[in-house]
């Protein structure tokens, strides 16, 4: 049977081109990037033309400003944890504050958790039932004592988009030496953003949600920002992240960035086009549906909905059996789905949470994919709307 | 692209070999083969190093084995149906002064009625698991559920409960077999690594047995619960007269002999648990002894039993590992079912369930009182 993969914000296929250099890469270059001989400079340069490169795309400072990880939420952890840490390592009194958004992905608030758990003060802003978030919610939480502001830039489960420039300048009029993370795992590789346009301190991204390899992430750290290692050992990454370089990931993520860089107009228009096309054939085919999230400012790849009447666990498992790849709430280890939290943060009744469902499309969808899911949804949920358990 | 519903059965997958097979059976037979999972508990409990019956490990190598036959596997969320139906429950009757048996609540509620209900939501015309147990039908529609050949790895027991109308849509592919036939199907099809592995024995939700620490815990976040249920209180003997104390009585099962803290020339054990008046009574063997009970809430698996149960030959057991008692049943006039035992039997115990059979078939069953 063939599969229509409509999961791209929970990880992307590897782009063909990107795969062959990865291949090249890990083929003719396996030295360690940090011994002193042959092997180890071609490999080093390597991984530095890489890091180049993505500065520029950034449109970072400088190239030191970028920090290879494993993962986006290797990422958050070293921003929210090595941020809170330096702090604590320089003012020993003084119990540190961080803030954060109700919605963000579970890397923010799981590390937000465990520094609770050791005695850090935390605020969670909350969101609205368009998952908007209010400015001046944020801005009138932090105290004397805040060291990091954590806001994402757009939600990995409604696709909502945060005014993260307004949020930034305001934060930083009412407290300049507090440091700003955002998480845009879901923003960087798959829409327009420059660190020109948004100064921020720290923001971590994911090689796998545009397209690059599972298990390499970066995170940039605006010169000057004094964040301590949560990885110790070698002095690989400027002495914030020990640990030989994934050289394979790392080249994926600069190859990735730059076709993206080449297509972006093209494929931003084009997503964005079979993501409305997409939204109305749902709306227009099937009654009872709600879009959660907000209406307007959202990734347009992103289409979160409730069926009225049907389980989201058992939609998606049927839609799997007629070859359809998608998603709800988060999914554990094993594969068991739980209730959304950020749906919960949006207000929403249990119904409505338990019936939601995460259609993410990407590069390689075409519209006869969408045609073929949206006829297997219809199908699908009227088959469970009428044999209701 | 629609999966012919006729022939798509789900297998409940729990990891084990005995599922494995069911699974591998029914694919080799033709059936489209749906693996499902129940996921039952979170957090510390299913994901520890301890072993139970539906954590990760097993539900990763439940999905592993169907990845293997190419067949989909899912694991069905079904983690606060289990809090309130199973545990909660679990917890109650502990309080109460029974001696509850889980599984069977697991089994019939969550496997056979829930896990069911999903199964066939997923266009699943059947449900089968590795019970040890079979089913049969007769001529005119009417279902018999049986033990199994190998008798000493029958499951029925955990079954009574069932009905006419879930006998129709389940089905025990090993319930004809042997271990050692389920353990070489399936080293055969490729899966050495789970055909040697160890049949799961304990609660799963209680996977270091500290019952009573259990116990405790969870009452604390149950409302309505009256903290008189875990305090101290006095054991008696069966005159009536103080002979020790107790640490609350859900630390103790009726025909427990260890741990009473009392000394006596004669082994003592608890005979009877009054949680209403916070008591224990102990005796010793033969105050153990009873040869009668009442069953007020039996099932019968075919309900036509009803009528003639007085005139069949009949055992019962009244524990998972009892032995077969032989005795005489009978619906007295209230309704309920009343079993008189052959000869005396020891510890029978409130809360445990009592199975009676016709030869290798199951008549039915209830919960002791």
């Amino acid at each position: 049977m063939p599969r229509i993969y409509l999961d791209y914000n929970a990880t992307t296929p590897i782009d063909p081109s990107v795969l062959e250099e990865v291949v090249n890469t890990l083929k003719n270059y396996q030295g360690n990037p940090s011994s002193v001989y042959e092997e180890g400079r071609s490999a080093r340069i390597l991984i530095e033309d890489s890091r180049d490169f993505i500065k520029s795309f950034l449109d970072a400072g400088n190239s030191g400003e970028i920090i290879f990880t494993s993962s986006g939420s290797e990422s958050v952890n070293l921003a929210i944890i090595g941020s809170v840490y330096a702090y604590m390592r320089n003012n020993k009194k003084i119990v540190p504050h961080i803030i954060t958004s109700t919605v963000e992905h579970h890397a923010v608030l799981n590390t937000f958790k465990f520094l609770e758990s050791i005695g850090v003060e935390t605020t969670y802003i909350g969101v609205n039932e368009f998952g908007a978030i209010n400015t001046e919610d944020i801005v009138t939480a932090i105290k004397e004592n805040t060291v990091l502001v954590s806001i994402m830039g757009a939600n990995n489960e409604t696709g909502t988009i945060f005014p993260l420039k307004q949020i930034f300048e305001e934060v930083k009029k009412v407290k300049n030496d507090l440091l700003f993370h955002s998480d845009l795992v879901q923003v960087i590789g798959k829409s327009y953003f420059s660190l020109k346009d948004i100064p921020l301190d720290l923001c971590s991204f994911s090689g796998h949600k545009f397209y690059a390899l599972k298990g390499c992430g970066a995170l940039y750290v605006k010169k000057g920002v004094d964040i301590d290692p949560i990885i110790h050992g070698g002095h690989q990454e400027r002495g914030l992240r020990a640990g030989t370089e994934n050289i394979g990931g790392i080249v994926s993520m600069a190859k990735s960035l730059n076709i993206f860089k080449n297509v972006m107009n093209e494929e931003i228009g084009r997503i964005g086009t079979l993501g409305g096309i997409f939204l109305d054939k749902l709306f227009y085919g099937i009654e009872g549906i709600k879009l959660n999230g907000h209406p307007v400012n959202r990734l347009k790849n992103t289409i979160n909905v409730s069926f009225d009447g049907v389980k989201s666990e058992t939609l998606l498992f049927n839609l799997d059996l007629y070859g359809i790849s998608a998603s709800a709430g988060s999914a554990c280890n094993a594969g068991a789905v739980s209730l959304s939290h950020v749906l919960k943060a949006h207000g929403y009744d249990v119904k409505r949470i338990e019936s939601a469902i995460r259609f993410s499309i990407g590069r390689f969808t075409t519209e006869d994919d969408i045609d073929y899911a949206v006829s297997a949804i219809k199908k699908g949920v009227l088959k469970l709307r009428t044999n209701p358990a | 692209m629609l999966i012919k519903s006729n022939k798509t059965v789900a297998v409940a997958m729990s990891g084990g070999v005995d599922s494995s097979v069911s699974a591998i059976i029914l694919k080799n037979r033709g059936y489209s083969v749906i693996g499902v999972s129940m996921h039952l508990i979170s957090g510390n409990v299913a994901s520890g190093a301890l072993k139970t019956c539906c954590s990760i490990d097993d539900i990763i190598s439940a999905k592993r084995v169907c990845v293997k036959l190419g067949i989909p596997h899912f694991v069905i969320n079904l983690e606060n149906e289990f809090k309130t139906a199973v545990i909660d429950r679990f917890v109650l009757e502990y309080l109460g002064g029974k001696t509850p048996n889980p599984c069977i609540l697991c089994n019939c509620v969550m496997k056979f009625d829930l896990l069911l209900k999903r199964a066939k939501e997923l266009g699943a015309k059947f449900l089968a698991t590795g019970h040890y147990a079979r089913i049969t039908k007769n001529t005119s529609g009417l279902y018999f559920l049986l033990k199994s050949k190998d008798l000493t790895k029958d499951q029925s027991y955990v079954l009574y409960d069932l009905s006419q109308e879930n006998l129709k849509s389940i089905i025990f592919p090993v319930g004809n077999m042997n271990k050692r036939q389920t353990r070489q199907i399936a080293s055969d099809a490729g899966f050495a690594e789970i055909s040697g592995k160890k049949d799961s024995v304990e609660i799963c939700f209680i996977p270091n047995k500290d019952y009573a620490g259990f116990i405790k815990k969870q009452s604390s976040e149950l409302p309505d619960i009256s903290n008189g249920c875990l305090k101290k209180g006095f054991i008696k003997n069966l005159k009536g007269e103080i002979i020790g104390e107790h640490n609350g009585i859900f630390n103790y099962t009726v025909g427990q002999r260890k741990r009473l803290g009392i000394s006596s020339k004669n082994p003592l054990y608890v005979v009877k648990i009054s949680a209403e008046n916070n008591e224990i009574f102990a005796g010793n063997l033969e105050d153990c002894l009873s040869d009668a009970l009442t069953v007020k809430n039996f099932n019968f698996i075919n309900p036509g039993d009803k009528n003639i149960l007085h005139e069949m030959k009949t055992t019962a057991k009244i524990r998972y590992s009892s032995p077969d008692y032989k005795c005489s049943a009978f619906v007295s006039e209230g309704g309920s079912v009343k079993i008189k035992f052959d000869e005396k039997v020891k510890f029978i115990t409130p809360g445990q369930s009592i199975v009676v059979y016709s030869g290798i078939k199951v008549i039915g069953g209830g919960i002791i009182e």
